[in-house]
């Protein structure tokens, strides 16, 4: 099984609603969004357009990240049979090498575990503890995080023997993908020919982002235009 | 008749310092007078050419210490080997800022302390296979 996240970049209008559900679902802490908007403008006056892209980590095929950190003797960065790049925090030393190979600026660095409000005042999320929270949302000073496809969610329809679900039911999806208001995300298995997402990527001509640096990123992009 | 023969001689102990010249030139020393390659290097001072790849070689296998510092602080490891070891300028990789249409999802943060952001594309001409660099990038072909 190899999950990818198609983002139709037609259709994208902006809204930050993957932005919110993510930092919802992933115990957002300051400054350390999984998931991200960039925006630029193109063209000239009158003719100008505001491009929307959504980012997250691209969970790549072959991952620098892991082979940074795998370089290092740490390795603290796997990929797992689902395609799914995820970074122990036990294990992780904080050295940012993950973060200065990444080539879409996935991982981020946590120096603090600080409360979201600035007057120091918990919210309901900070005060859930580390051990009530699945290993992903162990926030640990120190070390590097990114986006995980929403791991909890995928693992639980492991264990659940509802992998087929994955995509389809809103449990067993990431969080960011089943939110978006105009229909601009889809998640699946891209080894199922018969799925969405696979075919999707054949008919709308999906693409990777930043193909030039080889690391075939699992997260593909409707463009104006199709492949490039 | 006499100036003729002034001028005979004369040529004459031109044509035998031209002659003797050209056997100094062209006389090698006797076998036991060549030099030992030792006295060569110590009395010749000699370069020695590094090239990149080498040097990163050396680097991975240890021969040149950089340090057990795996952080990203100007002394760590990370910035040793680019700086102080290949000398790359601190603009070979930080620029001012990013163009408007550059993606990257920490696109509005700089590193703490750093002159500029970091084009990731930097990376590639030596990080990718085949390079000189340990390869973090693949193909872009496959």
């Amino acid at each position: 099984m190899k999950l990818v996240r198609i983002i139709d970049m037609e259709r994208c209008i902006g809204c930050r609603a993957c932005v919110a559900a993510c930092m919802n679902e992933n115990y957002y802490i300051e400054g350390n969004p999984w998931n991200f908007v960039i925006e630029y403008e193109t063209g000239k006056f009158p003719s100008v357009r505001r491009i929307f892209v959504p980012m997250n980590c691209m969970h790549c095929e072959e991952p620098p990240c892991m082979k940074a950190c795998d370089a290092i003797g740490v390795q603290a960065i796997t990929k797992n049979e689902y395609g799914v790049v995820l970074i122990d925090y036990e294990k992780c030393i904080g050295c940012k090498y993950c973060i200065a190979v990444c080539p879409y600026g996935a991982p981020h660095y946590i120096r603090d575990v600080k409360p979201i409000f600035p007057d120091g005042d918990k919210t309901p999320y900070d005060e859930v503890p580390a051990e009530n929270r699945h290993w992903t949302h162990r926030k640990k000073p120190n070390t590097a995080e990114k986006c995980t496809f929403c791991w909890h969610r995928i693992e639980k329809a492991i264990n659940e023997g509802k992998t087929d679900l994955i995509g389809k039911d809103p449990e067993y999806t990431p969080a960011c993908d089943i939110v978006c208001p105009v229909k601009a995300r889809y998640f699946g298995d891209l080894d199922n020919p018969e799925s969405e997402v696979s075919k999707l990527i054949g008919s709308k001509k999906a693409t990777q982002l930043k193909k030039e640096a080889g690391t075939r990123p699992q997260v593909y992009y409707i463009l104006e235009g199709g492949d490039y | 008749m006499k100036h003729r023969l002034i001028f005979l001689m004369f040529l004459g102990v031109i044509v035998m310092l031209i002659a003797g010249c050209a056997q100094q030139e062209t006389t090698k020393p006797a076998p036991s007078e060549t030099p030992t390659p030792s006295e060569v290097q110590t009395s010749v001072p000699s370069k020695e050419y590094v090239t990149l790849k080498e040097l990163a070689e050396k680097i991975r296998s240890g021969e040149i210490d950089v340090g057990n510092d795996y952080s990203m602080s100007l002394n760590g490891r990370f910035h040793t080997i680019h700086s102080k070891v290949l000398g790359l300028d601190c603009s070979a990789c930080h620029v001012p800022s990013y163009a408007e249409d550059y993606i990257y999802q920490r696109k509005y943060e700089k590193p703490g302390g750093a002159p500029g952001v970091v084009d990731r594309s930097t990376c590639l001409g030596c990080h990718k296979e085949g390079g000189i660099a340990t390869p973090w990038y693949g193909s872009a072909n496959k």
